[in-house]
């Protein structure tokens, strides 16, 4: 499935690097330089992460964070930094030493804390600098994704007769083997990860295809048919929810 | 009930320095000597954490990562290590499971914020 990134930071040039090992490694990243951006973005459309740099356009990325946090406390969030060992040299605006080191002296001058740690205190998943190698950063990204997105590559999902099996990639049904597509495979695992929810055309663009895609959103029709007719009787378990997109009901009774 | 932390190290001194300051942050600490019985005991006492060091008398930290992710996915791993690593051991040790990496000597300020940022995240 595709992780859905917003990587935001007042110099993304300076990230170039990383950016297209990201897209290389699969993942899918928009960019934004404002803070005001990246909330609008979560507002509308779902994320998987948030990476964030020392800087953005607005505000400082630990302000960032904080006011991240108060509003979303589970989207995982990677900062990287130019240098995350260096000692902070002033107290963010909004922000109290107590925030940085409960156990610290109190008051506005900054503590004796780095940047590094300054930005787990403030609930970063990680925090990665930028003259780290990027196939450990990217193995640490990965880290994280395994730490935080709800099904594990080993896991075996089941619905009735239906088996996802996350790490051979296959998938069973009624003990048989059906061959499938990645994108169908994909589109499988975000229906049995939502049963009985509604899920839209745009919903499904993008856990599927990715942020990025500019498609039209009729693609989903075509792949959703396709697996279909590969289900067999186990199709009925998926329901088109018409003007808006699809539905995985467990309940459905066969004939239906 | 407090949240149980296994240290994995064939330097006792280290090990129960660390066991002493990490009770007083308020984990409950549990300590083996080797791997073996590393391992035995995090399969019976189930802790939240494991903080082993990479090179034990009885086997490498990349062996027992993996022998520890079998059973197990629930934990977090934390691999000390006394010498300087290379971004390829860390990027294995990474795929194996290990959830972070220390280097000896370590602030433990700084161990203490990172294990209870992991357990946080964990808990969500």
């Amino acid at each position: 499935m595709k992780i859905n990134i917003i990587f935001v930071s007042k110099d993304l040039s300076r990230a170039s690097l990383m950016l297209e090992m990201l897209s290389r490694q699969g993942y899918s990243v928009a960019t934004a330089h404002r803070a005001r951006e990246v909330m609008g973005m979560l507002a509308e459309k779902s994320f998987d992460m948030v990476m964030v740099g020392q800087n953005l356009a607005d505000e400082e990325g630990l302000t960032f964070l904080k006011n991240l946090r108060a509003k979303n406390k589970n989207i995982p969030v990677i900062a990287v930094l130019e240098s995350p060992d260096t000692l902070l040299d002033h107290m963010p605006s909004g922000m109290s030493a107590e925030a940085l080191l409960p156990h610290g002296p109190s008051g506005r001058e900054a503590p004796k804390i780095s940047y590094k740690l300054a930005f787990f205190q403030l609930g970063a998943d990680e925090v990665l600098g930028f003259s780290q190698d990027l196939h450990e950063s990217v193995a640490r990204i990965r880290a994280v994704v395994r730490r935080t997105v709800s099904v594990q590559a080993d896991e075996v999902l089941k619905m009735n007769e239906i088996e996802l099996n996350m790490s051979s990639y296959t998938v069973r049904i009624a003990s048989k083997e059906i061959t499938v597509t990645a994108k169908e495979f994909d589109l499988l695992y975000v229906f049995l990860s939502s049963p009985n929810r509604v899920l839209s055309r745009p919903y499904l663009i993008e856990r599927v295809w990715g942020y990025n895609y500019f498609g039209s959103p009729r693609t989903v029709d075509v792949h959703v048919r396709r697996l279909r007719s590969k289900m067999g009787k186990a199709s009925r378990y998926v329901h088109t929810v018409p003007c808006v997109g699809y539905k995985l009901v467990p309940g459905a009774k066969q004939g239906k | 009930m407090s949240q149980k932390i296994l240290i994995i190290d064939d330097d006792a001194h280290l090990r129960e320095s660390l066991a002493e300051v990490l009770d007083l942050e308020g984990f409950s600490t549990l300590e083996a000597g080797n791997a073996k019985s590393g391992i035995a005991s995090a399969k019976k006492n189930k802790p939240e954490v494991v903080i082993m060091d990479i090179q034990l008398p009885d086997s490498s930290g990349f062996q027992i990562c993996q022998e520890l992710r079998k059973f197990s996915k629930d934990f977090i791993l934390i691999m000390m290590t006394g010498r300087f690593l290379s971004a390829e051991e860390k990027t294995q040790g990474l795929s194996l499971g290990a959830d972070e990496y220390i280097t000896k000597p370590f602030d433990i300020q700084e161990l203490s914020i990172r294990i209870r940022q992991l357990l946080t995240r964990r808990a969500r």
